[in-house]
This record gives structure tokens, C-alpha cells and sequence, in this order.
């Protein structure tokens, strides 16, 4: 052990002089080349300067070279002239009055008188620049001697700045040394270490790093605590406004979203009804439809020129732009969440309790009131909390449709694209934050402390009919409107394809087909490309940090997970303004770029893999991956013949998860587009803002395409979907 | 195929309580197993026999201590790095492979050849008696098949330590003691060095050349099957390897590795328990195994009592008597005369060179041992 610590010392102090050796040449190497550049520089300029009317001289040089300072002091002591500084401004003053105090000044001044060039050779400040310092002979052709001395201020800041980076670098390079020599000294498992240290890079640099400089910017300003934004904020009408407009908004949504939701599953696990599975689909299909989709299809329906409202019913002055048009949009959009919870909770709830009260003499709806709805209380809540966060976080829908209508994430938006204002913007989206933790706080410490599920026995998989026939057929008739309006909704979209202009002229073309493709081709590119890009690298990352973390033991476990998940609260709109702030300057200027668009969608899709990872991980018996490791097979291959083939279902459905929510993303995403890479979904807005609805349905129609392609793959390769409904679930 | 070595020296191992508190699993223990031989860790559930495995095996660090495959310091060797090969008790076969790639996968790690194989695959399968199952789903096999490949499986790279975690505990009684049979023959036919963990006294003793008792972390007495079931060096061992009387005892006089003690007025001469240096202020306890008890006459013998229970085993009785020092069980075969009716008075005698002295911890009632026996 000992042994081991004087070897790993020692290799690392050797690693460390040659490094510092190695950077501290380049480094003097490269400032002596750009000294003698300078030098020379100055040598030029000497020549040029005039016998008298310095001052004019001065300052045209100074205008036409801004990264040199001239200064020219008069006279040759070696003659015994009189020697004076040429003053022409207060700068010239301030310059001498602080050069002469310099030691090497007369020492320059006189090296001058002999014609040679003194160059200090250190790096020194004036007035808070870094600035090298010359004395260049002035020997006027006309005279042929020395009549005075020009010295100039070189800006230093390139030299230090390429300083600096070496420096970042030797320190980089120390670190990694240390690193490699200590992890494989001590470590028993080397790549496990190495893989865990670079897992908390990632999520370091991608996860913390940009939240942190999000909330960084809403109480600093220029370099002071500050909470000046938030008072800007918080006493400004505009904002508060859509602060209560987005709880407004995520309660009607939750509230009419859980009343549907419940009304399915009620109806799915507790009667018999007939096409079972056609409401369940119709319950979960919306889940996956593309952002705008169904906001489209309500404006071509209900809008000012929509089908129904002016073509059938002759109606001149709907508008559907606003409250109702958003909680009508987002509850079909968000009423799955509400079932798919609910169906679950009820599943799960005992019918022999139902059955114990009939014995009891209770009524049908006695026992519903006082045994299966208290029993659901606690998923009915958790679905109303996850239906509000939903709604709140909510962006793609009231970026459309909210006409006058204020919601926070569309605010945060349009104060970031449209003013600048990231700082508002980082704000708003923090404010936009607290209702999503408090709704998770609730869920976690309050309702999943009153669920009564895990207490039932075994299902009796029997159904006993607790409703009587007549109510049978209204809650029949209900999910029959219910799924004939999403249909519809649906259908429209479709149609909306092939209508040559929607209100006004309803005759069949292709027109808006082949120019939506026409002028999508490079954004329909681009987003399949990225999502496919994306795909596999979080997947894999998933796995392997759901292995990381269901398996092995090391200290800030904890931490990661947390961190990992951290995406999965935070709304999209946050994640993407907290990106352009913390990468839009060097070293990590990623804004523009390809990468930024990836990392973007790895970050945001990781928790739900890793989560699904981390659940079938816990599943396997550990000692399959022990019997491996005692076979000879080190951590990576245990990994990549035992692990990935036994999570296979959790691996490719997050693979589907990723490229879909990829494929569809919107809130993050909108920040991080430029020109060079653009996202169909964004076009799809593009469209719509421009009244262009016949394009903006067909790039929808594709997207739905692609996304259903997409999931009958993968119910192939899965074979059974259920693990994959229950990932895509969560948001 | 080689056998090695495996030594533990002061070996510790502390893990975190739920409430951040140290536990110490395995607690200074130390000691060898020569090259070849089947030793057994056996002991309760908790006393840090598993954990001592895995540090074998590598899955675990020791918190202190050194441990030795082949003179070979492997304290920091990681699993896959040192040649030793487990079988686990829930088997760990890979659900995703069939029997060949299972027990195959060892060597495709070290890089065989696949003619080659195939060929050590079907050879070991031939040994475990499963040949022609390569082509299966560990899913179709039963229990005590999947088991033997899981055996196949280790065995087939030819480790230099063989260690088993309680392999036969999920499988039904019958199975178990056909594959104890089996794994002592492959072991014997393999010369392979053993290590063997298991909570099954009966397992230890038909198994092992060595067994290694131990109890909360520490070992607490090794030796032959015979030395630990004949002679225990405390109570604990003593009751762990099966039922024992305890009858208090006057002691009159230390004789070598003997002891003269008083029961009921008659001086018996019995041997100290192993390891234990006699000590005039320590307290003792006579313990005797349920057949080196004999029922005699009423009066013939030590201790006076009454059959309050009869249980017929076929090859034995088992007779539950009530004494002074509370009930203890006699086994013994079915007399001529035929069996003594519940009832009836006796009188026990005690063998003297099967009776151990052992010391009797300061606090424990020696009379509750055998109500605690029951």
C-alpha cells in the first residue's frame, strides 16, 4: 500500500514537471516570437515618425493602430540635450507621470541614445490592461542620429490570453494525470472510476452548469448580488398577469383532464363494456401526437374561419384564441396522463372491496361514494398534480393559441427572442419552476403517503358491475363524444393537407404538400438527423448510468441521480434559456451549433431512461452480473454482454422515447435553433403564425407519421408495449 | 486442473447501518486453505460467512486485512482478474444464453478458440451429466439441472478456486443431497481447491475436509466434521451442529486434557472441550449428544428422569425425558424388550469419552440450554 503511495506520487510529480516544462517553453517560446514581432513593429514605426508636430502624429497613429500606444519622449542625454516628454493630452501626462516612476525607465530612455531597442520583457498594467513596454530609438533619416525615443504600449492581452489557455491546459492535463495515476493505483476497477467521473462531467457541465448560471443571472448583475430583476418582475403587471394565467390555466386543464381521465379508466376497470381496447387507444394515443397538431386542427375547426364555426353554423365572430381554446387543446392532449395514472390505481384497487360493501347492503352509488373513490383519492391527485405541472410547463400549445392570454413559458419566450432580455426570461422561467416543485413536493411527501393500493390483496380478476345500465350508457355515450372529437380532430389535420385554402376555398389539391416538403426538406432533414444523432447516445448513456447506479456503490450516488433527473422538473422553456446563457461564450460556445440541439435532447430525454433502466436493472438478480465478473468479464464487457441484453425492452424503449420526444420537442428547442439547424416543429409555428395551415398540416401530418412508424417498430421489437406507454407516460 | 492456495489474514469488513452506524461483518478473520482441499464456512445467517466468500471472489473490499489466492496478494484485484469461479445460490445462469453459451462464456472471456470450445463444453456437460443440452434455454431445465450448469459453468475454465455460496438451499431435499454426492465426487475427480459456504450443518459435515465455523463476524472454532461435531469448543458450536443435554456439574479435579466432575453423587471422567486452558474461576457445563446417552433401569444410571415423548424414526427413537435440569432428548436404537412407554421412569447414562466439557459464558443459565434446545 505504501509502496503504492510513493509510486503514484512520484509519477505524478515527474508528470507534473514535464508538463509544466513542456507549457512553460511553448509559453515563452511563443511570447518571444511576439515580442520580437512587436519589436519589429516599432522599429517600422520609428521610421515614420516626423522631425517635429509630434502631437498630430500621435494621435493619428493611435487612431489607425489601436492595439499600440505611442508615447515620444524628446532629446538625446548622450548629446546633452535637454531631454522632455512630448505632452499633448492628459493621457500623455498620465503616461509619463506613471513611466517615469518605472525602475528600467532611464535605463530604456538610454538605450536608446546608443540606438538600440530596449523591449521590457514582462508583462505589466497600465490602467488595467496587460501592455508590454518598448524604447525605440527615433533616428530621423534627414539627421542620421538619435533625436529622441518613441516608446510604445503594446497591447499584451493576445499574449496573455494564449497564456492563460496554455495554462488551462497544463492544468487539464495535471488534472487528468493525477487522475489516470491515482484511479489506477487504487482502483480496483479503473473504468468503473473513469466512467462514473465522466458521467458527473456530463451532468456537471450540462445539468448544473447552465441551471446554476440561469439562476446566477436573475440575482446578479454585473458581478453584484442584485435582486433587482426579481422586483422588476414581481411588481410588473404584465408578468404577474401570466404567472396567474398559467395556474389558472393548469388547474382548468388538470381539473377537466382528471374528470376524463377518470371517467375512461372508471369505465375501463370497473364495467364491461364492449371495444375495451379502442378506448383505451383512443385514451393514449393523444400522448404522442406532435406539438401543434391539435391546436391546429381546433383553429381549423373553431377558428374565426374554422369549418364548423363559420362554414356550418355561418358564425362571424368566434374566437377560439385564448382560455377556452387552451383548455380545450391541452385536456385532449393531456387527459391520458390523467387515465393512464388512474387505470393503474384502479387496477390495483381490490373489487372484493366493492364486493364486501354490496354484501353490506350498500347502493351502487354508496359504494362508489364511500369505498372506490376514496380509494382513488390519492392516484386521482397525483394525476390532477401531474396533469397541472404538465399544463403549466406547457408551451408549444399557448404559443399558438394563446392570442391575448398570458402564460408564463410563452412570456419567458418573447422576452428572450423578442427583446434580449435573458435575464427576464431566466426569471420568468424560475418562477415557472416553483409550481412545478411545489406540485412534486406534494406528490411525494403527502399523496404517496395516503395511497391504500399496496395494502389490497390479490385482484380478483373478476368485475363486479357497480354501476347500474342507464348510468352504463351515459358514461358510454360521454367516451363516445369524447373519442369522436378526437378523431375528428385528428382527421382534420389530415384533411388540412389537401385543402387548397382552409375557410375560404375548400377544393382538393396537392399543392400544399409538395410546397411543404419543398420548403421543409432541409428542417424535416435536420430534426430526423438530430434526433437520430441523439438517440442512441442517450440511450446508452441511460443504461449505463442506470447500471451505475442500481449497482455499484460509491460516494455521491445520490447526487448523480438527483442531478440526472433534475431535467425531468425543470420545464423545457428553463432548460433552453438556461443553455443559451451558460454556452454562448468560449470555451464552451455552443449556441449555433449542432451540438448544443443534441447535448439539449440527451439531457432532457435522460431521466426517463434512466429511470426505466434503474427499474428493470432491479429486477435482475445482481449475481447474473457476479457470475460474469468471476468468469473474467471486467465491468465494460459485464455491460455490454449481460446487462444491455438483459434490459433490452428498457434500452430500445428509451431509444423510441428519446427520437420521439426529439422529433417533437419545442420548448428547449426554440431557443437553440439557428439558421444552419432548424427543427420541423419550429417550422410547423413558422407556418401557423403566417396563416399558412394547409403547410403547417402537412409537416404535422408527417411528424405523426414518423412518430407512429416509430412505435409500431418498436412494438415489434419489444413485443409488448405496456413498458413503453408507461415511460412515455411521465411527461 | 490446478489448485491453489487461498489465505485470509486479519480480514475486516465494515459496512454502513441504516442509521450510518459500522457494522462489522466479518471481524478479524484469518486463516489458510491448502491447495485441494474442501473447506466449508458455515454458520447462522449474519455471521459474515458470504461476505468472507465474496472478498474471496473479489466482490467485495476488505475494509483491512490481506487475502492470498497462491501466495499471490489479490486483496486488490478486481473479480474478473483472479481465477477463482463461483457458484451462486439463485445459479445466475444468463436467461439470455443457452446452456452451451452459458457455460461457454468463461472461455469465449479467455479467448478460446470456438472449435476448442465446443469441445471443453461438451466435456464438462458431460461431467454434470447434462451432455446433449446445449441447445437449451436455461428456462426449460429444473432446478438441480440449472444448478449443474451453473457448476459446469465454473468449472469449465478450470479455476484454481472453486467457491460455492450456498448452492443447494433452493433446491428440494432430495436434490440437494444427490447433488452434495456429486459436488464432493467432481471435486475429489478435479482435485480443485474448495471453498464452501452454507447454513446446513449436514451439508458441512458430508462435504468438507475442513469446517470453519463462524458466528457474528468471528470464526469461532475449525476443524474436521468430526472434530466440530464431537468436540465443540463452546455452546454455540455445540448447538449449531445439533441437539446436545446440558447437565451442571461439580468439578472435583483437572486431569491433563480431562476433567473429574461430580453428577448426582457419581464422578465422571470427561473431556475439556478443545482449546480451552482449564480455569478454576470460569463456570462449565456438561454436554452430551442425544446418542452417547443411554436409558437404563430406574436407578442405573446418572441422572434420573421420565419418558414424556416417544418419536419413531424407523432407524432410531427419539425419546424426550424430563429431568431436574429440564427435558433433553435421547436417540437411540429400538431395545429388544421393545419400547419404553411414555411414562416411565429412567435413568440416563452417560458415555464418558463422548461428553465435553464446555465453558459457560458468565450470565447464562445453564438449566434455560436445554429448554432452549426444545
Amino acid at each position: 500500500m505504501k509502496v503504492k503511495w510513493v509510486k503514484a506520487i512520484l509519477f505524478c510529480v515527474l508528470g507534473i514537471i514535464l508538463i509544466v516544462w513542456v507549457f512553460r517553453t511553448l509559453e515563452t517560446e511563443f511570447t518571444n516570437i511576439s515580442i520580437q514581432r512587436l519589436k519589429e513593429a516599432g522599429l517600422l514605426l520609428s521610421q515614420s515618425v516626423p522631425s517635429r508636430s509630434y502631437g498630430q502624429w500621435i494621435s493619428s497613429t493611435r487612431e489607425q493602430y489601436p492595439d499600440i500606444l505611442p508615447f515620444i519622449s524628446e532629446g538625446n542625454a548622450e548629446f546633452g540635450e535637454k531631454v522632455r516628454p512630448v505632452i499633448s493630452s492628459k493621457e500623455d501626462q498620465a503616461f509619463f507621470d506613471w513611466a517615469q516612476s518605472l525602475p528600467f525607465y532611464a535605463y530604456g530612455l538610454e538605450s536608446t541614445y546608443y540606438e538600440e531597442v530596449y523591449f521590457y520583457p514582462k508583462r505589466i498594467e497600465w490602467k488595467g490592461h496587460p501592455v508590454y513596454i518598448s524604447f525605440t530609438p527615433i533616428i530621423p533619416e534627414e539627421v542620421g542620429y538619435v533625436t529622441g525615443t518613441l516608446i510604445l504600449l503594446h497591447d499584451g492581452s493576445v499574449i496573455r490570453n494564449y497564456g492563460n489557455l496554455l495554462k488551462g491546459f497544463a492544468i487539464t492535463f495535471i488534472v487528468l494525470l493525477s487522475c489516470i495515476l491515482f484511479v489506477n493505483a487504487f482502483s480496483k476497477d479503473p473504468i468503473l472510476v473513469y466512467t462514473i467521473l465522466i458521467i458527473f462531467l456530463i451532468v456537471g457541465i450540462f445539468i448544473a452548469f447552465p441551471l446554476y448560471q440561469a439562476f446566477r443571472l436573475t440575482v446578479m448583475k454585473d458581478g453584484v448580488f442584485t435582486l433587482e430583476v426579481w422586483r422588476h418582475v414581481l411588481s410588473n403587471r404584465n408578468y404577474l398577469q401570466a404567472l396567474w394565467g398559467s395556474i389558472l390555466l393548469g388547474v382548468l386543464t388538470a381539473t377537466v383532464s382528471t374528470a376524463i381521465g377518470f371517467l375512461f379508466a372508471f369505465t375501463l376497470t370497473r364495467t364491461n363494456v364492449r371495444g375495451k381496447g379502442f378506448y383505451a387507444t383512443m385514451a393514449t394515443l393523444p400522448v404522442i401526437s406532435p406539438p401543434f397538431s391539435l391546436t391546429l386542427s381546433l383553429i381549423l375547426l373553431f377558428g374565426s374561419y374554422g369549418l364548423i364555426t363559420r362554414r356550418i353554423l355561418g358564425l362571424t365572430n368566434v374566437d377560439i384564441y385564448g382560455l377556452d381554446g387552451l383548455v380545450i387543446v391541452q385536456t385532449m392532449g393531456m387527459f391520458p396522463i390523467a387515465f393512464m395514472v388512474l387505470s393503474g390505481v384502479l387496477e390495483a384497487i381490490d373489487s372484493t372491496f366493492e364486493e364486501a360493501a354490496m354484501n353490506l347492503k350498500a347502493t351502487r352509488w354508496k359504494v362508489f361514494s364511500t369505498v372506490t373513490l376514496p380509494l382513488s383519492f390519492p392516484g386521482i391527485a397525483s394525476a390532477w398534480l401531474l396533469v397541472f405541472t404538465n399544463s403549466i410547463a406547457d408551451f408549444a400549445n399557448p404559443l399558438i393559441l394563446a392570442g391575448k392570454y398570458k402564460v408564463l413559458s410563452v412570456e419567458a419566450y418573447l422576452e428572450v427572442t423578442g427583446m434580449n432580455h435573458l435575464d427576464i426570461g431566466a426569471t420568468l422561467s424560475v418562477l415557472l419552476l416553483i409550481p412545478t416543485f411545489l406540485a412534486f413536493g406534494l406528490q411525494r411527501y403527502w399523496i404517496s403517503k395516503k395511497s391504500y393500493t399496496t395494502v389490497t390483496g390479490k385482484p380478483t380478476g373478476r368485475i363486479l358491475e357497480v354501476v347500474s345500465p342507464n348510468v352504463k350508457k351515459v358514461l358510454v355515450a360521454l367516451m363516445v363524444a369524447i373519442s369522436g372529437f378526437l378523431l375528428s380532430l385528428y382527421a382534420t389535420i389530415v384533411a388540412g393537407c389537401f385543402v387548397k385554402n382552409w375557410g375560404i376555398d375548400y377544393t382538393f389539391t396537392f399543392d400544399n404538400v409538395v410546397e411543404a416538403l419543398q420548403r421543409g426538406k432541409d428542417a424535416i432533414g435536420d430534426t430526423t438527423l438530430l434526433a437520430a444523432i441523439a438517440t442512441p447516445i442517450a440511450g446508452l448513456l441511460a443504461m449505463i448510468v442506470a447500471m451505475i447506479i442500481v449497482r455499484k456503490r460509491f460516494p455521491g450516488k445520490g447526487l448523480m441521480q438527483a442531478m440526472v433527473i433534475t431535467p425531468y422538473a425543470v420545464p423545457g422553456t428553463l432548460v433552453g434559456i438556461s443553455f443559451i446563457i451558460a454556452f454562448n461564450k468560449p470555451p464552451l460556445l455552443l449556441v449555433g451549433t449542432a451540438a448544443i440541439i443534441i447535448i439539449n435532447y440527451v439531457v432532457r430525454e435522460l431521466p426517463v431512461g434512466v429511470e426505466s433502466g434503474i427499474a428493470s436493472l432491479k429486477q435482475i438478480d445482481p449475481s447474473i452480473e457476479e457470475a460474469a465478473q468471476s468468469l473474467g468479464a471486467d465491468t465494460a464487457t459485464v455491460f455490454r454482454t449481460i446487462v444491455l441484453p438483459l434490459i433490452r425492452p428498457a434500452f430500445i424503449s428509451s431509444l423510441s422515447y428519446t427520437f420521439v420526444r426529439s422529433m417533437t420537442a419545442v420548448s428547449a428547442v426554440i431557443f437553440l435553433i439557428s439558421a444552419k439547424w432548424y427543427h420541423m416543429t419550429i417550422l410547423i409555428y413558422n407556418f401557423s403564425e403566417n396563416l399558412r395551415f394547409g403547410l403547417a398540416s402537412v409537416l404535422a401530418t408527417t411528424l405523426m407519421v414518423i412518430v407512429l412508424t416509430v412505435f409500431w417498430v418498436l412494438r415489434f421489437l419489444v413485443g409488448k408495449s405496456s413498458s413503453l406507454q408507461k415511460n412515455i407516460i411521465v411527461r | 486442473m490446478p489448485a491453489s492456495s487461498v489465505s485470509l489474514t486479519n480480514v475486516y469488513k465494515a459496512f454502513k447501518g441504516f442509521k450510518g452506524e459500522e457494522i462489522l461483518a466479518v471481524d478479524d478473520v484469518s486463516f489458510r486453505i491448502e491447495p485441494g482441499a474442501f473447506v466449508t464456512l458455515l454458520g447462522p445467517s449474519g455471521c459474515g460467512k458470504t461476505t468472507s466468500l465474496r472478498m474471496i471472489a473479489g466482490f467485495e473490499n476488505p475494509t483491512k486485512g490481506k487475502i492470498k489466492i497462491d501466495e499471490e496478494d489479490v486483496t486488490f484485484i478486481p473479480p474478473w482478474k483472479r481465477d477463482t469461479a463461483m457458484v451462486f445460490q439463485s445459479y445466475g445462469l444468463f436467461p439470455h444464453m443457452n446452456v452451451g453459451d452459458n457455460v461457454g462464456y468463461g472461455l469465449k472471456m479467455r479467448k478460446v478458440t470456438t472449435s476448442e470450445r465446443h469441445k471443453k463444453v461438451s466435456a464438462i456437460l458431460d461431467l454434470v451429466g447434462l451432455s446433449g443440452f446445449e441447445e437449451r434455454p436455461p428456462s426449460s431445465l429444473s432446478g438441480g439441472q440449472q444448478q449443474r450448469v451453473a457448476l459446469a459453468r465454473a468449472l469449465v475454465v478450470e479455476p484454481s478456486v472453486l467457491l460455492f455460496d450456498e448452492p443447494l438451499s433452493n433446491l428440494d431435499v432430495l436434490l440437494r443431497e444427490q447433488m452434495r454426492v456429486e459436488i464432493r465426487r467432481i471435486q475429489q475427480k478435479t482435485g480443485i481447491t474448495a471453498i464452501y459456504v452454507t447454513h446446513d450443518r449436514t451439508e458441512a459435515m458430508t462435504l468438507s475436509d475442513t469446517v470453519i465455523v463462524m458466528n457474528k463476524g468471528k470464526i469461532v472454532q475449525t476443524g474436521t466434521p468430526f472434530d466440530i461435531y464431537e468436540e465443540p469448543n463452546s455452546i454455540f458450536v455445540a448447538d449449531f451442529m445439533g441437539k446436545m443435554a446440558y447437565f451442571p456439574v461439580k468439578i472435583l479435579a483437572w486431569e491433563g486434557k480431562d476433567a473429574i466432575v461430580e453428577l448426582y453423587d457419581k464422578k465422571l471422567s470427561v473431556r475439556v472441550a478443545k482449546n480451552v486452558t482449564p480455569n478454576d474461576s470460569q463456570r462449565y457445563i456438561l454436554a452430551c449428544r442425544p446418542e452417547s446417552m443411554k436409558m437404563q433401569e430406574n436407578g442405573k444410571g446418572v441422572v434420573p428422569g421420565v419418558i414424556t415423548t416417544n418419536v419413531y424414526l424407523g432407524n432410531a427413537i427419539e425419546s424426550y425425558i424430563k429431568t431436574e435440569f429440564g427435558e433433553v432428548m435421547v436417540k437411540s436404537e429400538l431395545p429388544k424388550e421393545g419400547l419404553r412407554p411414555e411414562g416411565s421412569p429412567v435413568s440416563l447414562s452417560i458415555r464418558e469419552d463422548k461428553a465435553v466439557l464446555l465453558p459457560l459464558d458468565p450470565g447464562i443459565d445453564g438449566l434455560s440450554l436445554n429448554k432452549a434446545n426444545i
